[in-house]
């Protein structure tokens, strides 16, 4: 079976790189809810779905979900209300944030309340899986010195990269850029997320910064060893892993 | 017309003339009481007098001559012991001390015009016989009266006047506040040029009316801003959704499923367009409320420039352009991260779509007592005329129309800059558009307190 790169189908793309299982999504749009409960099933997913904040919580506190994606506008107990509660009885997963656009405030909010993340709405759902999937992969706090994807390896603490052993000079964006895909490796990660974590820009430039950054970066990584490990999902964002052609190879 | 309980000063009015009628009512009486007890006290004095002069005379041994020899109008009367007249006056009474009788009780043979109500009479003892004196009081009755008459009609006078003032002023007080409410009532329908009357009095209903005006200039333009903003983001979410519209169309109507996939793609253009306008609106408008001014703390301008300078770098070469930065170091100032690299990046944005190729953008910041960041260009520049205007919301100058954007780029610049209390400059950059930004640096602020300590968030 051969596909295009970048355009697997919708569930096979997750399937392959999702490891959450159980999801609890509270969301009070039914639209917005359905739309998302297809997808993440769709993906494999487990998908238990609430409209309201207090029932919510109650499924919260007494299931072990992976992960949970909560509205901030609810009926009963509000997003923030919730995440708050979570906290405060120790309930540890992972909780995305979904608010209306435009509320600068309401991020700050939402992570000082300890959600993990934070999505604005309208959002397309592959933003919502990169974004799912990140934060239940999230490194354990005992973090190691080295990364490594393939013959890709990064020494976090000499700030240098190598691959096949031979040294790439990066520049210090450069190599955050790189550094976040290879934790989130063989997953996508969004031009926002990038945006969000190399830059601190918490909006939409007009411009190609991620991509001329990641032209960038590719003519250093990839060109020189004739293969690619950063793919790009059009319009989406990026996936760093093994290049696809020495799997090929490899598998022959 | 006046609804007269219904009018502050009208009752106020009302109020004071009551007031000042009784106050001059209250004085008048007072002073009618105190002459009417003068003249009584003279007539008194005189009559003691002459009962001393008759008493000296009858006890020199003559009889009766003195008591014929009263003026007119005063009367005489000696009596024994027994009580019977001896001399004098018969229809005298025989009293002892002061008493006043009816005029008519006494005959008293005043002249034509004195004809008085009331007689004084004094008794005493003289031996063993009693005198007994009369007098008209006519003098005190003309003067009480005279002073009643001038009194009253001075009161009436007055109250006449005060009643006329008080109705005056309330009328001229009513009159300048139903002006007030006219052309409150008609700015409230929609006319909202309509200003309230300012006299040249200057007192405190003109003052009022310049603090009025003040607000309603300030409605006026917000009404109009507001006004302003919902046509152009009307006009101008109209243009992507006439886009969306002929693609779903188009989509709809297509038989090969590739072709719909496609429409379908640029149809989410379209959307994220639409939905990037409305981004736009909302951060203005939540900027403007300076709700984000509670979450300041310490930034690193340097830190942000440098950020943005950094993001752009490969943008602008690959716009054919060049970028310079010449930023001193640890810039620091009271504000919020995320919201001064979104003003810059969006500066330099501007500058990568307008200089054109070749151009050199500069981005600059200097230490000193204040802070000056800039962003600027040697492209074509925008023209004096055209600086102020760029900043409003949606105004996109005609040349740019061509160029993607929303319109609201430097209006949320403007609206940072406004949160971070920095000036906002657009000047020529011989050639070129140079925007400054004025910080005023942390170091130098006198009320930083907690805001060192705070981590920029």
């Amino acid at each position: 079976m051969i596909h295009r790169r970048g355009v697997l189908p919708l569930s096979r793309r997750c399937k392959k790189l999702g490891v959450i299982v159980r999801i609890l999504l509270i969301e009070d749009d039914e639209t917005t809810a359905a739309y998302v409960e297809k997808c993440l099933r769709q993906a494999g997913h487990d998908v238990d779905r609430t409209t309201d904040g207090r029932d919510g919580f109650t499924k919260a506190a007494s299931t072990n979900y992976d992960a949970a994606v909560v509205d901030r506008m609810l009926p009963g107990l509000d997003g923030l209300g919730l995440v708050k509660s979570l906290r405060a009885c120790g309930i540890r997963m992972p909780v995305l944030i979904l608010t209306v656009l435009g509320a600068i405030d309401d991020r700050v909010a939402g992570l000082e309340a300890g959600a993990d993340d934070y999505l604005t709405k309208p959002f397309a759902f592959p933003e919502l899986m990169a974004r799912l999937n990140a934060l239940a992969r999230r490194p354990p706090i005992a973090e190691s010195i080295t990364l490594q994807v393939g013959d890709l390896v990064m020494d976090l603490v000499r700030r240098s990269v190598r691959r096949e052993g031979r040294p790439i000079a990066l520049l210090p964006r450069e190599f955050k850029l790189l550094e976040i895909l290879m934790r989130n490796r063989g997953r996508l990660v969004t031009r926002a997320m990038l945006l969000e974590r190399v830059w601190d820009f918490q909006f939409d430039p007009k411009t190609s910064v991620v991509e001329t950054h990641m032209s960038r970066l590719r003519a250093k990584l990839d060109r020189p060893f004739g293969d690619a490990m950063i793919r790009t999902e059009r319009g989406m964002g990026y996936i760093l892993d093994v290049p696809q052609a020495a799997d090929g190879v490899a598998r022959e | 017309m006046i609804t007269l309980h219904r009018s502050i000063a009208v009752r106020l009015a009302a109020l004071f003339f009551v007031l000042f009628t009784c106050a001059v009512g209250v004085v008048f009486a007072a002073s009618y009481f105190v002459v009417r007890a003068q003249v009584v006290e003279r007539t008194r004095r005189v009559l003691a007098a002459r009962a001393d002069a008759i008493s000296r005379s009858l006890a020199e041994g003559s009889s009766n001559v003195m008591l014929e020899a009263g003026t007119a109008g005063q009367v005489a009367a000696l009596f024994d012991a027994g009580g019977s007249l001896l001399a004098g006056r018969a229809d005298v009474p025989m009293i002892l001390g002061w008493r006043q009788v009816p005029g008519k009780l006494v005959h008293l043979n005043e002249a034509g015009d004195e004809n008085s109500e009331t007689a004084l009479l004094y008794g005493r003892h003289v031996g063993d016989r009693v005198l007994v004196l009369g007098e008209g009081m006519h003098v005190a009755e003309d003067t009480g009266e005279a002073l009643l008459t001038g009194l009253l009609s001075t009161l009436v006078l007055v109250a006449l006047v005060g009643f006329a003032g008080a109705g005056f002023i309330a009328w001229r007080v009513d009159w300048r506040l139903r002006q007030t409410e006219k052309a409150l009532a008609a700015y409230g329908s929609g006319k909202t040029s309509i200003r309230l009357p300012v006299t040249r009095a200057n007192d405190e209903l003109d003052r009022m009316a310049l603090a009025v005006n003040g607000l309603l200039d300030r409605v006026a333009s917000l009404i109009e801003t507001i006004r302003q903003i919902t046509v152009d983001a009307a006009h101008d979410l109209k243009t992507p959704l006439t886009r969306l519209r002929h693609r779903l169309a188009e989509a709809a109507e297509s038989p090969d499923p590739a072709d719909v996939k496609a429409i379908v793609h640029s149809a989410g253009a379209d959307v994220e367009q639409i939905v990037a306008t409305f981004d736009a609106l909302l951060r203005i408008a939540q900027i403007e409320a300076g709700k984000s001014r509670a979450r300041f703390g310490s930034v690193d301008l340097s830190d942000v420039l440098e950020t943005v300078a950094d993001a752009y770098g490969p943008d602008v070469e690959q716009a054919g352009q060049h970028l310079e930065a010449r930023i001193a170091a640890s810039l620091l100032v009271n504000g919020d991260r995320e919201l001064l690299i979104q003003a810059f990046a969006n500066l330099v944005e501007n500058a990568i779509r307008h200089a054109g190729r070749n151009a050199t953008i500069t981005i600059e910041a200097l230490g000193g007592p204040s802070i000056q960041a800039s962003v600027s260009d040697n492209g074509p520049g925008v023209p004096q005329a055209e600086r102020q205007r760029i900043l409003l919301r949606f105004v996109r100058r005609d040349i740019s129309r061509s160029t993607p954007g929303t319109g609201l780029g430097l209006s949320l610049v403007k609206a940072i800059a406004d949160l971070h209390s920095a000036p906002l400059v657009l000047s020529d950059n011989r050639p070129g558009l140079r925007v400054t930004m004025t910080f005023t640096p942390l170091e130098y602020m006198p009320n930083q307190g907690s805001n060192l300590n705070r981590a920029a968030p």
